[in-house]
C-alpha cells in the first residue's frame, strides 16, 4: 500500500532560488510539492511559468497523531484548479488513500513527485475510468462497488462508499477517477459528502511557500511590502519572513506537547523573539510593515496573549471575510469542525490594510526593552540580597568580636593584679640590687689591702725594720682642699713602706730588692683580683680602685 | 524607557540610591562597631601579651629570689637600727684587751648624722659610719691579731682607712711602760677604723 518516490527535502528560502533556476530551464513543466509536518501534509502542483509560477492543484490534509479516532474531526481537502474536488476526516487511512491515489494521478502525467506517503490500514479500491456516458459509468461503479463489498468488506460492519475525485486529463483524453472506501463511520461519510457536494471555491494556500507564490501573483511593483508571516499550530510554529516582497526567512520549529496554556505562549513568544532577534542581525536595514498570526491551535486567544507578552500589535489572520461557503455549510461548520484554511490573508494584507513602516529593530527594541526591566529587577533584587547576605555576614563578625570581648573581660583586672605583683617585684629586686651592689663595694674596700699589710708585717717580724708604714686613702689634692669625704670609704689605697735593714749595705740592699719584687709582685695579683672580684672595669680602674704602692730604703739609716 | 540610555540612568541612580541607602544604615554602622570593638580585641591582646611577659619575668625572679634574699639577708645583718658609738669604743677596748694591749679607741667621727649630708651611694639604701682613732705601740704579732680581729670579724664592718706603723724610741716606749730591751719589736701604730653600718629600710623609705 505504500508507495515510495523520490525525495527531495526543501528549505523556506531555497524554495524560491529553486523557482527562479527552474522555472527558466522547464518553462511549461509541472512540479509537485509535499509539505510534511508534525500533524499536517499539504501537497501541490506547481506550474513552472517565466514570469509567474502557476498553481495548478492544492491538496491539505490536518490531523492528530494521539488523537486517530474517528469522532475526532479535522479536515483533509483538495483542491484541483481553483475547485475543491474532495475532502475528508484526517484519518490516517484516508489520508493514505488520498495520498496514494493524488501520487498515482501525480506521477501519471508529471516528471517527478516528491512525496512521502505514510502507511496505514484502511479499505479502499480506486477506480479508473476512461472517459464513457454517465450511464455506462454509473453501472461500471456500481458494479465495482458490488465487488469491493464483496471481496473486501464482507466480515466488516463498514459501510461502503464512492468519492468521485474528480477527472483528470492524460494524453489520450480525460479519465475520471473515483475512491472507494471502506470506513466504519456514518459521520465521515457525511462529512466527506458535504465537502464534495458543497464543491467550494477556494484559490488559497495554507503554507508560507503558497503563501509566498500568491503573494507574487498579487503583488503590485509599486508596493512591495516586508512582513512577518507566523502560523502556530498546537504542534509547530512556522515563522516566514518577507522582506520587500521577497520570501527571505523560513524557520519552522516543532513544538513540544504542553498542557499549560501559559507555558505554551511563553514558549511560543520566546521562540519568535529568538527568530526576531536572528533577523535583525540579518536584517538590519529591513522595515516592518505588518506582523501577521495566523492562529491553528485550540487556544483562542492567543494571538492577545502573544502579543502582550511581546509587547506588539499583532495582526491575527482571520479568514472568514474571504471565505465564501453556502448557506448550508456555513452553518454547520462549527459542527463539522471544519477550519478551512485558506491563506487569503496576502490578499487582505494588499487591499485593504494600511503599511505602518516599522523597523525590525524597533520592533527588538521593544521587546529587549521590557527584557532589560525584568533583569534590571531581578539584577537589583538580587543585588538587594547581596546586600543583605553582606550585612549577615558582617553582623556574625561583629557578633563574633562581641563574644571574644565577653570572654575576655576580667583581663583588665588580672593585668592589674600581676602588673602590681611585677612592680613589688622590681621594687624589691631594685631594692636588694642596690643593697647588693653598696655592700660589694664595701666588703670590697675593706679587703683591698689586708693581705698586702700582713706580707709587710711578716716581713719585719723575720728581717725587716720598717722605719715607717702607711696606709691609707687616696686622696687627690682637690678632694682634699674640698673636703670631700663623703666617699672616702671607697677610696684606693695608697701605701708607702720606708724600711731600713740591719746587715751591712750589698746584702742589705739584695734583701730589701728581693722583699721589694716579690711585694709588687703580690701586689699586682692582689690589686686585680680585688678589682676583678668588685667588677671595676680595667679602663676606669685608675679613677674607681686601685692601689698605689711606694716602697723606699731611707738612706743613712744602715747598720 | 525606549532610550536605553535613561533607562541605564535610572537602573544607576536606583542601584546607587540603594548600595548608599545600604551603606549609611546598614554596613556604616555595623564598620563602626567593628572598628571599634576590634580596637577594644587588640587593645586586650596587648593586655594579655603584656600579662604574660609580665608573669614571665615574675616567674624568673622567682626561680632565683632565693639568692637576693639571701644577699638582703646579708645585708641586713649589718643594719643597725639604733647606732652606739660608746658600744663600738667599749668592742674595740675589749678587742685590744684579748691581745693584752689597753686600747683607747678616740672618737674621730667627723660626718655629721644628719641623715641629708649622709653620703649618697645608692638611691635607695644609705650607709654611716663612724670612725676612731687608736693610737698605741704594737708587737707585729699583736697588730696582725688585732687587725684580723677588727676586719675580719662577722659581726661589725671595719674599714681599716688609714694605718701608720713608725719605728719608736726608748722615751716613748719607757713613757708607755714597756721595757726597752724589746724595742725593736714595738711599733708605734696609729690607725683610723671606719665603723661602716647601714640604715633600716623604713628610715630610708622617710629619708
Amino acid at each position: 500500500m505504500s508507495t515510495s518516490f523520490e525525495l527531495k527535502e526543501w528549505h523556506g528560502k531555497e524554495i524560491f532560488c529553486w523557482y527562479q533556476e527552474e522555472a527558466k530551464k522547464y518553462k511549461g513543466k509541472t512540479e509537485t510539492f509535499v509539505e510534511i509536518e508534525k500533524n499536517r501534509i499539504i501537497l501541490s502542483e506547481i506550474l513552472l511559468e517565466k514570469k509567474k509560477p502557476q498553481i495548478c492543484a492544492v491538496f491539505s490534509a490536518s490531523y492528530k497523531e494521539e488523537l486517530m479516532e474517528s469522532s475526532h474531526m479535522s479536515e483533509a481537502f483538495v483542491v484541483k484548479k481553483g475547485k475543491m474536488i474532495g475532502s475528508s476526516e484526517s484519518l490516517q487511512g484516508t489520508l493514505n488513500c488520498l495520498l496514494e491515489f493524488m501520487a498515482q494521478e501525480l506521477k501519471k502525467v508529471y516528471r517527478q513527485v516528491y512525496l512521502i506517503t505514510p502507511s496505514g490500514t484502511f479499505l479502499y479500491k480506486i477506480l479508473n475510468f476512461p472517459d464513457m456516458p454517465d450511464a455506462d459509468m454509473k453501472a461500471a461503479l456500481k458494479a465495482e462497488i458490488q465487488g469491493f463489498e464483496e471481496s473486501k468488506l464482507k466480515e466488516e460492519p463498514s459501510v461502503l462508499k464512492s468519492w468521485c475525485l474528480g477527472k483528470v486529463e492524460r494524453k489520450e483524453g480525460m479519465n475520471t477517477n473515483f475512491l472507494l472506501l471502506g470506513i466504519p463511520r456514518e459521520s465521515i461519510f457525511s462529512y466527506i459528502e458535504i465537502l464534495g457536494e458543497s464543491k467550494i471555491s477556494m484559490s488559497g494556500f495554507s503554507t508560507p511557500q503558497m503563501l509566498y507564490f500568491y503573494y507574487l501573483n498579487h503583488q503590485t511593483q509599486e508596493k512591495k511590502q516586508s512582513f512577518i508571516f507566523v502560523e502556530l499550530t498546537d504542534y509547530s510554529l512556522r515563522i516566514s519572513f518577507f522582506q520587500n516582497g521577497v520570501l527571505a526567512f523560513i524557520r519552522y520549529i516543532s513544538l513540544p506537547k504542553w498542557t499549560e496554556e501559559n507555558r505554551f505562549v511563553r514558549n511560543v513568544s520566546s521562540q519568535i523573539h529568538h527568530s526576531i532577534l536572528y533577523l535583525n542581525q540579518q536584517y538590519p536595514d529591513a522595515n516592518l510593515d505588518k506582523f501577521i498570526l495566523f492562529n491553528r491551535t485550540s487556544v483562542g486567544k492567543i494571538t492577545e496573549s502573544i502579543a502582550s507578552e511581546l509587547e506588539f500589535n499583532i495582526e491575527n489572520f482571520d479568514l472568514t471575510p474571504f471565505v465564501a461557503y453556502p448557506d448550508d455549510l456555513s452553518s454547520r461548520l462549527e459542527e463539522y469542525h471544519i477550519s478551512p484554511v485558506a491563506p487569503l490573508y496576502a490578499y487582505n494584507l494588499l487591499a485593504k490594510n494600511e503599511a505602518i513602516p516599522l523597523p525590525i529593530q524597533e520592533f527588538d527594541i521593544r521587546i529587549q526593552a521590557k527584557a532589560r526591566i525584568k533583569a534590571a529587577i531581578i539584577f537589583l533584587v538580587l543585588w538587594a540580597l547581596v546586600l543583605g547576605f553582606s550585612y549577615y555576614q558582617i553582623q556574625d563578625v561583629v557578633n563574633a568580636q562581641k563574644k571574644i570581648l565577653d570572654a575576655t573581660e576580667d583581663i583588665k583586672q588580672k593585668q592589674k593584679a600581676v602588673k602590681q605583683e611585677l612592680d613589688t617585684i622590681n621594687t624589691e629586686k631594685a631594692l636588694y640590687l642596690a643593697r647588693y651592689n653598696a655592700l660589694k663595694k664595701i666588703l670590697h674596700a675593706k679587703s683591698r689591702w689586708l693581705p698586702l699589710f700582713y706580707n709587710a708585717i711578716e716581713a719585719k717580724m723575720s728581717s725587716m725594720l720598717f722605719t715607717r708604714l702607711t696606709i691609707s686613702p687616696f686622696v687627690t689634692k682637690e678632694e682634699q682642699q674640698n673636703a670631700q669625704i663623703d666617699s672616702i670609704l671607697l677610696k684606693p689605697a695608697r701605701i708607702e713602706i720606708e724600711c731600713k735593714v740591719r746587715q751591712p749595705y750589698a746584702a742589705s740592699l739584695k734583701l730589701f730588692e728581693d722583699f721589694k719584687k716579690k711585694f709588687q709582685d703580690l701586689y699586682d695579683i692582689v690589686a686585680e683580683k680585688a678589682d676583678s672580684a668588685a667588677k671595676i672595669d680595667p679602663q676606669t680602674k685608675k679613677e674607681e680602685m686601685n692601689f698605689s704602692l711606694t716602697i723606699k730604703l731611707k738612706k743613712g739609716q744602715q747598720q | 524607557m525606549k532610550k536605553p540610555i535613561v533607562f541605564y540612568f535610572v537602573i544607576a541612580i536606583l542601584f546607587l540610591s540603594m548600595n548608599g541607602g545600604a551603606y549609611l544604615f546598614l554596613f556604616a554602622p555595623c564598620l563602626e562597631q567593628y572598628v571599634k570593638q576590634q580596637d577594644d580585641i587588640d587593645a586586650k591582646k596587648r593586655q594579655k601579651k603584656s600579662i604574660t611577659s609580665n608573669q614571665e619575668e615574675i616567674h624568673k625572679y622567682r626561680m632565683i629570689e632565693k639568692s637576693y634574699l639571701e644577699n638582703n639577708a646579708f645585708y641586713e645583718k649589718w643594719v643597725r637600727k639604733n647606732f652606739s658609738s660608746t658600744e663600738i669604743k667599749v668592742y674595740l677596748h675589749e678587742l685590744g684587751k684579748k691581745v693584752g694591749l689597753k686600747i683607747e679607741p678616740e672618737d674621730k667621727t667627723e660626718v655629721p648624722e644628719d641623715p641629708s649630708l649622709l653620703p649618697p651611694t645608692t638611691e635607695v639604701v644609705v650607709h654611716a659610719f663612724a670612725t676612731y682613732e687608736i693610737n698605741a705601740f704594737f708587737t707585729p704579732e699583736q697588730l696582725k691579731n688585732y687587725l684580723y680581729s677588727v676586719v675580719d670579724n662577722q659581726e661589725k664592718l671595719f674599714l681599716l682607712r688609714t694605718l701608720e706603723a713608725a719605728a719608736v724610741s726608748t722615751d716613748a716606749l719607757t713613757s708607755n711602760n714597756i721595757e726597752v730591751s724589746d724595742k725593736d719589736k714595738y711599733m708605734k701604730v696609729r690607725m683610723i677604723l671606719d665603723y661602716v653600718y647601714f640604715l633600716p629600710a623604713e628610715e630610708e623609705k622617710k629619708e
